[in-house]
């Protein structure tokens, strides 16, 4: 006997038998049951709701309609596996550091530790796929715990953070720069690569997710991605350079992204 | 006939016909645990339509090894998760019959309803494990396995939740079952 026999049995009024001890021994929610002489399992069972009141044949013909939409290259692309849709990400940022470093390579490349750079950028590009991966995460799964979120959206602030302090390598001489104006050239470079990856989303996510923590993931992404692209770019090594011009692009597109939603929070409250 | 596992094996492989007779099998199922979730009926059938949209997007990620009704639901119960998300806490808990009208139409059938509405209530009053557990099994009809799959929890820890909830609805409703209460 299983707990749907013994549910059964004594819902109808039934007791059970000695071939169900095995099960009751083992089964705490059926011995509540049956110690309470079938009156819950009676109550529940005849509780059931009834049928809701809708036009299942018109939602079907509805939904069949919305899938037509679904055929073009958005819903095959959105339809491929999670791995699949990382490697589009895997490529973009391929696509950026072959970019910046072709057309834009930083003027003290000579001089800079290279180390320095492969480690950052790759620190770098695993929070970037890290985010993206949980932000794919599909639907048909529970979400992931809390504490994931939070420890990559702190590692994407604040990783960069934590290169822009590292000690400094003075390879282009202070007066040359106007920390300013660079700074804000920086800031809106790398905002403009993390836009790259947000104009991908549409083939990347699913949907079906607006209000939970896996669009901002993809959000920190893009910011994260802005540091890869400056960091190849950028000569300038100073702290409050990096600090007001690079590492701020991933905390300054949350804050942006946090506020897009909240506005459109209220005004959907409003209507 | 195929089992809800084959119907969507079959429309993975492109027969269109499966994905309706899906819908036909799984709408009602999907669409009262919507309404339960979401209390607002528009709510709930877009949400359902999102879950089938979702489906056919996931088509090629089903391997046919999991049951097809939990995988379902977890979708489902994402989505509303969602809207409530959006909606604002507050509206989670509140019962508004006037927006239940599968459940006022058994308001009119004596105490029997009466006492039907009242288990109701008391199970929406559980804490949402609790709650989310004793609905699929008895309203759904999924085993303790399969709510496992849904809750992402190990079947011993749905047992558990079972048996809590069961504890706490005896306490609620000791004056609806009185025979009962005696022997509690």
């Amino acid at each position: 006997m299983d707990c749907r026999d013994i549910e059964q049995t004594i819902a109808e009024g039934g007791s059970v038998g000695a071939d169900a001890d095995l099960h009751l021994r083992s089964c705490e929610p059926c011995r509540v049951l049956v110690d309470d002489r079938g009156q819950l399992a009676r109550a529940l069972g005849s509780s059931r709701p009834d049928e809701p009141v809708a036009d299942l044949d018109l939602l079907g013909r509805e939904l069949e309609a919305g899938l037509g939409a679904e055929r073009g290259i958005l819903g095959r692309v959105r339809a491929w596996p999670r791995a699949a849709r990382l490697a589009l990400v895997v490529a973009l940022l391929l696509v950026d550091v072959t970019f910046f470093g072709t057309f834009m390579m930083r003027r003290d490349f000579d001089r800079y530790p290279l180390w320095r750079l492969v480690l950052a950028d790759g620190v770098y590009a695993g929070i970037i796929l890290l985010a993206t991966w949980y932000a794919l995460r599909p639907l048909y799964l529970r979400p992931a715990p809390a504490w994931i979120a939070r420890a990559i959206f702190a590692g994407a602030i604040l990783v960069p953070v934590a290169f822009a302090l590292a000690p400094e390598v003075p390879t282009v001489p202070a007066r040359d720069i106007s920390y300013v104006a660079y700074a804000w050239y920086c800031f809106m470079t790398g905002c403009g690569q993390g836009l790259a990856l947000l104009l991908l989303a549409p083939l990347l996510d699913r949907g079906g997710r607006v209000a939970g923590t896996e669009p901002l993931l993809l959000i920190a992404a893009a910011g994260v991605l802005g540091q890869i692209g400056l960091s190849v770019e950028c000569p300038v090594n100073y702290p409050l350079h990096l600090l007001t011009g690079h590492a701020i692009v991933p905390a300054g597109m949350l804050l942006a992204a946090l506020w897009w939603r909240r506005a459109g929070r209220m005004s959907e409250r409003i209507a | 006939m195929q089992t809800d596992e084959q119907l969507m094996l079959a429309y993975v492989r492109g027969q269109e016909g499966a994905y309706r007779e899906l819908f036909a099998r799984l709408a009602p199922v999907l669409l009262r645990i919507a309404l339960r979730q979401l209390r607002r009926p528009a709510d709930a059938q877009d949400i359902l339509q999102q879950t089938f949209l979702q489906i056919h997007r996931a088509r090629f990620d089903y391997d046919g090894r999991s049951k097809l009704r939990p995988w379902a639901i977890t979708i489902l119960l994402n989505l509303a998760r969602d809207v409530l998300r959006r909606r604002g806490r507050w509206l989670e808990s509140e019962l508004d019959a006037e927006r239940l009208p599968a459940h006022d139409a058994a308001a009119g059938r004596g105490e029997r309803a009466e006492t039907s509405a009242r288990v109701r209530a008391a199970v929406a009053c559980l804490p949402t494990p609790q709650r989310e557990v004793i609905e699929l099994h008895w309203f759904e009809e999924l085993s303790f396995e399969d709510i496992g799959a849904v809750v992402g929890a190990q079947p011993g820890t749905v047992r558990v939740r079972a048996h809590r909830g069961y504890q706490t609805l005896r306490k609620a409703l000791g004056d609806v079952l009185p025979a009962t209460s005696a022997t509690a």
